[in-house]
C-alpha cells in the first residue's frame, strides 16, 4: 500500500496522526492485537492490519494510508473484541474525512452515491422498470418532491461537502 | 397494536420492491398500521461513509422530523445509522422517536405471527448483519457473539438455521469497490452456506442482500421478510421468491 495520496507533506502527515489520537479511544490501545485477529478484512488481506495501523498513530506519527482507510468494512468486530474499547473502525472513518479535507478525493463509488443522494435523495439510482414493478405490486409511488429534494441538497451545501467534492473532482486520482 | 413510521431506506424501494411488498404483507397480517415517511432521504450509513459527520447528522435530523411515532427499519444499515444519529441528537436535549429493526418487531410479535404462519421447512444459512449486532453496547439488539433473534424468528415459521463457519463474519459490502476483498468475503460466505447444505441465505440487511446476491449464482439470498410473507400466505412471485426456492418449500 502506498503512502498518503495527494502528496501531503511530512508536517501534514504528522498532524493527521495527532488528530487521529483523539479518535476511537486510540490512546487506550495496548497493542494486544485482538482487533487484527478479529478483523474480517485482515482474514482475506493480511496487509490490512488494524493493530499496526494504530501503532503507527501512537508510536511513529504515521497515519493509515488513504488505501487503508477505505479498506475497512465497518463490521465493528475490532471494537467488539477489544479489551480496551478501542475502535479501529472509528479511527478509519475519522481518517476518511481528514483525507478529504486534506488533498485527497474520495473513492469513485462513494462519490457516486453521495452525488446520487444530493440529486435524488437515494444513494442508488432508481432502476429503470422499478416504477412499473412497484405499480404491479400495489406499492405507493416513489416520490421525493422538489421541496424535499431542495431541503436534502441544502444540507450538503450547508456542511460544505458539496463544494468540497465538486472542487476535488478532476484532480489526478485514478486508482 | 402499535403503529409505526416505516423507514424504507434506499435499496428496498429502488432495487427490491418485492421485499417492500413482503414487509407490508407481514405488517398487515398482524394488523399493524404504518405511516409513510414521504420525502425521507438516504440514512447516509456509517456517518456518510466517514466522509462528513455534519451532513450525516443533518440528513437524519430531517428524517426523524418526518416520523410520526416509532420508526421501523427494514435494512440494518438504516437501523444503525438512525440509532447512532438519535443518540448523538439526544445528547443535545431533543427527544426523538425510538428506532426498531425489523427482526425485533418479529421477535415482539413472535407468538401471533407463529400462530398464523405456515411452516416452511427450509434450511437457512443466517447472514447476521454487522450493523444490527455491533457495537453491541450501542445497538443492544442481540447477543453479538451468539445472536438468537434470527434463529428464533426462523423457528417460528418452521425453518431451521444451519450452522456455518462464516455466520458471524462480514459480507464485505461496505468495502470500497476497487478492493478485491469485497468479492472475496462475499464468495467465502456463500460457499460456507452452500457447504452447510442450506436452501437459502437469509438476512435482514438490504446491503447484505444486494452484495451477497451479486456473488451467489446458485444459492438464493433472501430477506427474512420474504420468508415471513410466504409463510403468512403471500403469493411467492409477489414477494420475489424464485420458483427454485419455492419448489424447495413445496417439496418439504
Amino acid at each position: 500500500m502506498g503512502g498518503p495520496s495527494g502528496g501531503g507533506s511530512g508536517g501534514e502527515v504528522k498532524r493527521m496522526a495527532q488528530e487521529l489520537l483523539k479518535e476511537g479511544n486510540a490512546v487506550r490501545c495496548f497493542q494486544c492485537g485482538s482487533c487484527t485477529s478479529a478483523c474480517t478484512v485482515n482474514s482475506a488481506a493480511p496487509e490490512y492490519n488494524p493493530r499496526r495501523l494504530i501503532e503507527g498513530i501512537l508510536v511513529t506519527n504515521t497515519p493509515p494510508t488513504y488505501e487503508d482507510v477505505w479498506m475497512c468494512a465497518t463490521c465493528g468486530l475490532c471494537l467488539e473484541r477489544c479489551p480496551r474499547e478501542v475502535s479501529a473502525m472509528d479511527i478509519m472513518l475519522a481518517a476518511r474525512s481528514l483525507y478529504l479535507a486534506g488533498d485527497s478525493k474520495i473513492p469513485k463509488d462513494r462519490e457516486t452515491m453521495i452525488e446520487s443522494i444530493v440529486s435524488t435523495g437515494y444513494s442508488v439510482p432508481v432502476k429503470g422498470d422499478i416504477k412499473k414493478i412497484r405499480g404491479e405490486l400495489g406499492l405507493p409511488d416513489i416520490r421525493i418532491s422538489a421541496e424535499d429534494q431542495a431541503e436534502i441538497t441544502e444540507e450538503f451545501e450547508r456542511s460544505g461537502l458539496l463544494s468540497l467534492i465538486r472542487h476535488r473532482r478532476g484532480g489526478g486520482d485514478e486508482r | 397494536m402499535t403503529a409505526y413510521s416505516l423507514y424504507l431506506g434506499c435499496l428496498v424501494p429502488t432495487q427490491f420492491p418485492y421485499v417492500e411488498r413482503a414487509v407490508r404483507d407481514v405488517l398487515s397480517s398482524v394488523g399493524v398500521e404504518t405511516s409513510e415517511m414521504i420525502g425521507a432521504s438516504c440514512c447516509a450509513p456509517n456517518r456518510l461513509f466517514g466522509v462528513n459527520e455534519q451532513t450525516w447528522l443533518a440528513l437524519n435530523r430531517r428524517n426523524f422530523s418526518l416520523a410520526r411515532g416509532e420508526i421501523l427499519t427494514v435494512c440494518d444499515e438504516c437501523f444503525a445509522s438512525l440509532q447512532d444519529a438519535s443518540l448523538e441528537i439526544d445528547g443535545s436535549g431533543e427527544t426523538l422517536p425510538p428506532v426498531k429493526p425489523f427482526v425485533a418487531f418479529l421477535s415482539e410479535n413472535e407468538k401471533e405471527l407463529g400462530e398464523k404462519a405456515n411452516e416452511l421447512g427450509l434450511k437457512c444459512a443466517i447472514q447476521h448483519s454487522c450493523h444490527l449486532l455491533r457495537p453491541s453496547k450501542v445497538r443492544k439488539v442481540d447477543n453479538p457473539e451468539n445472536p438468537i433473534l434470527m434463529r428464533n424468528a426462523l423457528d417460528a415459521i418452521g425453518c431451521r438455521s444451519v450452522k456455518h463457519d462464516e455466520e458471524l463474519s462480514c459480507c464485505g459490502g461496505q468495502i470500497v469497490a476497487t478492493s478485491r476483498v469485497r468479492e472475496v468475503l462475499a464468495k467465502r460466505k456463500i460457499s460456507s452456506a452452500e457447504g452447510a447444505g442450506a436452501d437459502c441465505v437469509v438476512t435482514t440487511c438490504a446491503h447484505c442482500l444486494l452484495h451477497l446476491s451479486d456473488h451467489s449464482p446458485r444459492l438464493p439470498v433472501v430477506h427474512l421478510a420474504q420468508l415471513y410473507a410466504l409463510a403468512l400466505g403471500s403469493e411467492p412471485s409477489a414477494v420475489g421468491l424464485t420458483p427454485e426456492l419455492f419448489e424447495r418449500v413445496a417439496r418439504k
